[in-house]
């Protein structure tokens, strides 16, 4: 075994990362080789450092736990929320399947369907009539403006006649 | 004590009991926060990146698949600490201090309570986290993950999204590093 590989095997048989096979091989490396030897006590020390901590202060841990309660909350709002939609938005599902079911079996449209499509004709009927009363009052308008118009020639003649006469 | 006590806590923080949570939050505090703090150092507020870890945490409580709550932990931190890397904070230096005017080298002094000891093992502390933080941020998160949490080098690698052999090539060039930097301390006394 090469020293790179043994350096890698101390460092993982220290965190229990190597089988029994691999802790036999590790061991007869050591036996034979000081470097490693040092390596791993010099790891060893390395890294049983470790930074001192001063206990979490009460505001933090209130905070947390203010955070943990919270959450808490929301989650039974939420969990609310979804069974109050759950019906609905399975009601809806229902229908759905009900209609496409209809359709693939009859070849034609389902009864909701169909109402949709009468109801689309009858807005229609109704968009065609009040395009014709509007073309209607339109035309309507466009006579009276004719008729002002021959009125306003006719009184122009008059002043005319009435001027040439004086 | 069980030996995963973690996870009934956890359990009881889903069924509603609130005082797990802060069990929870005991019973990581110390390699979770050791690892903030040096990895923060001079980047931030750590008691702020250990709080909001805990609050990321809380709210993808659902997406935890109960296998290693510490290394999901470690993994909500490391992402938070590399967004918080990337809004470009200013950063300082260890001896500079803080917002509670506390040098942040003073907050590692040693273990033992001898006040000559303390000095010395205040001074080594300060040696250590000054050669820790001079390691280049993957290398010092996977010292830190090993050391403070003692995480296998298998999470590591999936926390970093690297291969295993990555991550120990990364530990050796962070040990190197160290026994360079620390080589006094190795062979002066």
């Amino acid at each position: 075994m090469k020293c790179d590989k043994a350096q890698n095997w101390i460092l993982l048989d220290q965190t229990g990362e190597l089988n029994g096979r691999q802790v036999k091989q590790l061991r007869d490396h050591l036996s034979g080789c000081a470097a490693c030897r040092q390596f791993q006590g010099e790891a060893a020390e390395l890294l049983g450092i470790k930074a001192r901590v001063n206990p979490t202060p009460d505001h933090i841990l209130h905070a947390i736990r203010l955070a943990g309660a919270r959450e808490h909350v929301r989650e039974k709002d939420s969990d609310g929320m979804l069974v109050f939609w759950r019906p609905l938005a399975a009601a809806a599902a229902a229908l759905l399947l009900v209609v496409l079911s209809w359709s693939m079996i009859t070849g034609r449209d389902a009864p909701p369907v169909q109402l949709a499509k009468e109801w689309d004709n009858g807005i229609d009927e109704k968009l065609e009539s009040l395009e014709t009363m509007i073309s209607s009052a339109s035309y309507e308008i466009e006579y009276e403006y004719e008729w002002y118009e021959e009125d306003a020639d006719e009184l122009a003649a008059l002043l005319l006649y009435m001027e040439e006469s004086t | 004590m069980k030996e995963q006590p973690e996870l009934e806590w956890l359990e009881q923080y889903r069924q509603g009991d609130v005082q797990a949570l802060g069990l929870l939050v005991e019973h990581f505090r110390r390699p979770l926060f050791g690892f903030i703090l040096r990895m923060t150092e001079g980047r931030g507020d750590p008691e702020e990146v250990f709080q909001e870890v805990w609050f990321r945490a809380i709210r993808n409580l659902g997406k935890y698949k109960p296998k290693s709550f510490l290394s999901w932990l470690f993994r909500i931190a490391h992402n938070l600490i590399i967004d918080r890397a990337r809004s470009a904070r200013p950063m300082r230096s260890l001896n500079e201090a803080g917002e509670d005017e506390t040098p942040l080298e003073e907050r590692l002094p040693g273990s033992t309570h001898d006040p000559a000891e303390l000095t010395v093992a205040a001074d080594l502390g300060q040696r250590i986290a000054r050669a820790v933080g001079g390691l280049p941020v993957e290398q010092r998160e996977v010292f830190l993950m090993r050391t403070e949490a003692g995480l296998p080098f298998k999470e590591i690698a999936k926390i970093q999204n690297i291969s295993i052999n990555t991550a120990l090539a990364r530990m050796q060039y962070a040990l190197a590093k160290l026994r360079e930097e620390l080589k006094d301390d190795y062979h002066g006394s």
